[in-house]
């Protein structure tokens, strides 16, 4: 009798051993890392609706900022102990995908991504050597970002449209106390800070110079793209703007914070601005245009994308995943709710009438361009030590009408550019 | 046969020493294993061109080194972080003895002050270092605001590049004054009345008996202080980081120190075998300060005694 107890009791055991283990099994656990930490709220939703059709499927979220989240990845894609699924960069990836730590998509990946969802311009840049790497989610594109009610005061018609505007527009913007010192800026430029945020910003105006950073010059093969008059204009304009006009200071509180405090008239940045301004500053009253055009016009085009890691246990159900995130009414949350620009062509029409503002993001004159960050892995270094000899420039108010001091500048700062090209094998001699 | 006691003695001592040396050798493996085996995996990869996302290292010899000083960066970060080490310890050490020195005297709110000078100390470094670039922000800082009162114009106190690194050095003092302070407290504490006694009956005055009673006295909290400050000093990192950061940060380049610099070169730019080797500079230059420290005072200690 009690040895048929204990063959009961064993046989209990195993079955609930067994059933345990095939749960276990069943039960898919992902990560996902993020560098925006405004996306939170987004990814909260897409994962709350995903595990609820896909009950099996745990997925959890960390979100840090951007530079940590860059470090992060650095430390962990190449060990191995990075999350199933990244959001960053297509620069930021470049390095790791042509050192071999990604795969390629999927061929059903693949196919969505080349399926006329995505423009070509996103396909092109999420393709290297012929072969596809992660699904664009949203963008980073520049827009002049202007406050209807000081444009009103002035009596100035809208945002400029060229540089001969930016500069009379921002005298008439710009106001002094009595002792002359400046209380607001007419237009804000990004003048100072670590890292690569001064050269990315002066890009936005070396551009329509008909300049660049680095341009490649034969396959694979690159040089610096502003050691000549469109570089000697764009760093002019800056030298001009704050110490011969002085419609800016170091004084003046900048960028999206100064702008929510109407501290300045206007300033270029992202889309995530828009966000910044419903959350902040509700009451201001702003809009948004392309940027003012010189030489030429165009704006940066910097993708955030989708990736799944070499080391996924389930790349399939991370894949099913995203694909899931890419559905259009996803895409509109991300721009209402965040306000990142997404990727995915869908009908946004109803989210630009109740914000405006996003409009100037889609809508491009005709004949502006779009550029995107070159796949170099050294460019982050090359946008870093030369933000930081602008970042001195901009400084030195005896630069004012010095043509030759300015040119040495430029010069040295090139061929600094050209060294790194160098030392990384891909400068064209 | 009686054993000669010698040998016991010895057998006794042997045990002894086995039992010391084996209860230290958890301590002493975790130490070679955190510490020893990192740093000479640090200088051999010194040695090489590592690029932290390529699995190929291959030996350089010198290079790296020789590279050093033709970099115009490494040769700034160096000169501010001396600047930045030799002003924090001067100033920081002279600050936190003469606070000390008045909170050593009796009084109901000592220990009050105590608190108040030690509260930056427990507060971590990344609070801090958001809150003072707040202190110095040029539109709405608090420092910018009373001086407005004084009908000081607005500074941009982290812009431009020799301000920045003074506004690091005014708020690292700051944060370290009350540890400094507690540790010279200990000390005065610790030296006997009767000196003091002894020189007020002998007719001298306070600077006397502070020089020739209370500093003599000192010299090993004075030792102590001076090395970890030196050593804090050259390690400065989060303050840099944090207050670099933004569209109003300080420039990089005005203070840029060491270890920012090898944070950068290793963890943006994936040089880890060039960053490896501006760390073993760092070492060898903090090193090289201990060293002459230890002999400047011992040196004086060997002859000192209170006159």
């Amino acid at each position: 009798m009690l040895r048929k107890h204990k063959v009961f009791l064993v046989c209990v055991l195993l079955v609930i051993a067994f059933a345990s283990v095939s749960a276990s099994a069943q039960h898919i656990k992902l990560t996902l890392w993020g560098g925006y930490p405004e996306m939170a709220p987004f990814y909260k939703q897409v994962i709350e609706d995903y595990q609820k059709e896909n009950p099996n499927v745990e997925i959890s979220f960390l979100t840090h900022p951007l530079r940590e989240h860059e470090q992060k990845l650095s430390a962990t894609i190449p060990s191995n102990t990075a999350a199933d699924i990244i959001e960053t960069t297509s620069y930021t990836m470049r390095k790791f995908i042509e050192a071999g730590f990604l795969n390629p998509n999927p061929d059903n990946i693949d196919a969505f991504l080349k399926s006329g969802v995505f423009d070509q311009f996103y396909v092109n840049d999420l393709t290297i050597d012929g072969k596809t790497y992660g699904l664009p989610l949203f963008q980073g594109r520049q827009v002049m970002f202007w406050n209807k009610a000081m444009f009103r005061e002035a009596g100035l018609p809208g945002a400029p449209t060229t540089w001969d505007e930016v500069i009379e527009y921002s005298q008439k913007l710009a106001k002094y106390d009595a002792n002359g010192n400046l209380v607001r800026a007419g237009i804000s430029l990004r003048k100072s800070g670590g890292g690569s945020g001064v050269a990315e910003k002066w890009w936005f105006w070396l551009y329509p110079a008909g300049g660049t950073i680095v341009e490649e010059v034969a396959p694979g093969k690159w040089r610096n793209g502003y050691n000549n008059e469109a570089g000697l204009e764009a760093l002019k304009l800056y030298i001009d703007l704050l110490h011969k006009y002085k419609v800016d200071s170091y004084q003046v509180k900048a960028d999206a914070e100064g702008f929510a405090l109407e501290t300045h008239a206007m300033f270029t940045r992202e889309s995530w601005v828009v966000g910044h301004m419903q959350q902040y500053a509700p009451d201001v009253e702003y809009d948004t245009a392309p940027l003012p055009v010189h030489n030429r016009g165009g704006t940066i085009c910097n993708l955030v994308n989708m990736y799944v890691t070499k080391t996924c246990k389930h790349p399939d159900v991370a894949w099913d995943f995203l694909q899931f995130m890419f559905q259009p009414k996803y895409q509109k949350l991300l721009l209402a709710e965040v306000g990142w620009f997404p990727c995915l062509a869908a009908d946004y029409e109803e989210i630009f009438q109740a914000v405006p503002q996003y409009r100037a993001f889609m809508d491009l004159p005709k004949g502006f361009e779009l550029y995107g960050i070159p796949p170099l892995a050294c460019f982050d270094e090359i946008q870093t030590k030369l933000a930081e000899r602008l970042v001195a420039a901009f400084m030195d108010e005896s630069l004012v009408d010095d043509i030759n001091r300015m040119k040495q500048i430029l010069a040295d700062a090139a061929k600094e550019t050209d060294d790194i090209l160098r030392e990384n094998g891909v400068y064209a001699d | 046969m009686v054993r000669p006691p010698g040998r016991r003695v010895m057998r006794v001592q042997t045990k002894r020493y086995l039992f010391c040396y084996l209860g230290l050798l958890p301590v002493l493996a975790l130490f070679i294993w955190l510490r020893v085996i990192p740093l000479a995996n640090t200088i051999n990869l010194s040695f090489h061109n590592w690029n932290l996302i390529k699995p190929f290292k291959p030996f350089i010899g010198l290079q790296n080194y020789m590279n050093l000083f033709n970099d115009r960066l490494f040769v700034m970060a160096l000169r501010n972080t001396a600047i930045f080490a030799f002003s924090t310890v001067v100033i920081g050490m002279a600050l936190s003895l003469a606070l000390a020195v008045a909170l050593n005297r009796p009084s109901r709110l000592t220990g009050l002050y105590q608190t108040l000078y030690f509260l930056p100390v427990i507060t971590p470094m990344v609070p801090v270092s958001v809150i003072w670039k707040w202190i110095y922000d040029p539109g709405y800082g608090l420092l910018n605001y009373i001086l407005s009162l004084f009908g000081i114009k607005p500074i941009g106190w982290l812009m431009y590049p020799n301000l920045a690194l003074m506004s690091m050095i005014i708020m690292c003092i700051w944060k370290n004054l009350g540890y400094n302070m507690i540790m010279f407290l200990v000390g005065l504490k610790n030296i006997p009345a009767q000196y003091y006694e002894a020189a007020a009956i002998d007719g001298a005055n306070g600077w006397q008996i502070f020089c020739h009673i209370t500093l003599p006295l000192l010299k090993p909290i004075l030792l102590y202080v001076l090395i970890t400050s030196t050593i804090d000093g050259f390690n400065i990192f989060t303050p840099v980081y944090v207050m670099t950061t933004g569209s109003q940060g300080a420039p990089g380049n005005a203070v840029r120190t060491l270890v920012f610099n090898i944070y950068e070169e290793g963890f943006r730019y994936f040089k880890m075998g060039y960053a490896s080797s501006q760390a073993v500079m760092l070492l060898l230059i903090v090193l090289a300060l201990t060293v002459i420290q230890l002999r400047v005072f011992r040196g004086e200690d060997a002859g000192a005694s209170i006159q």
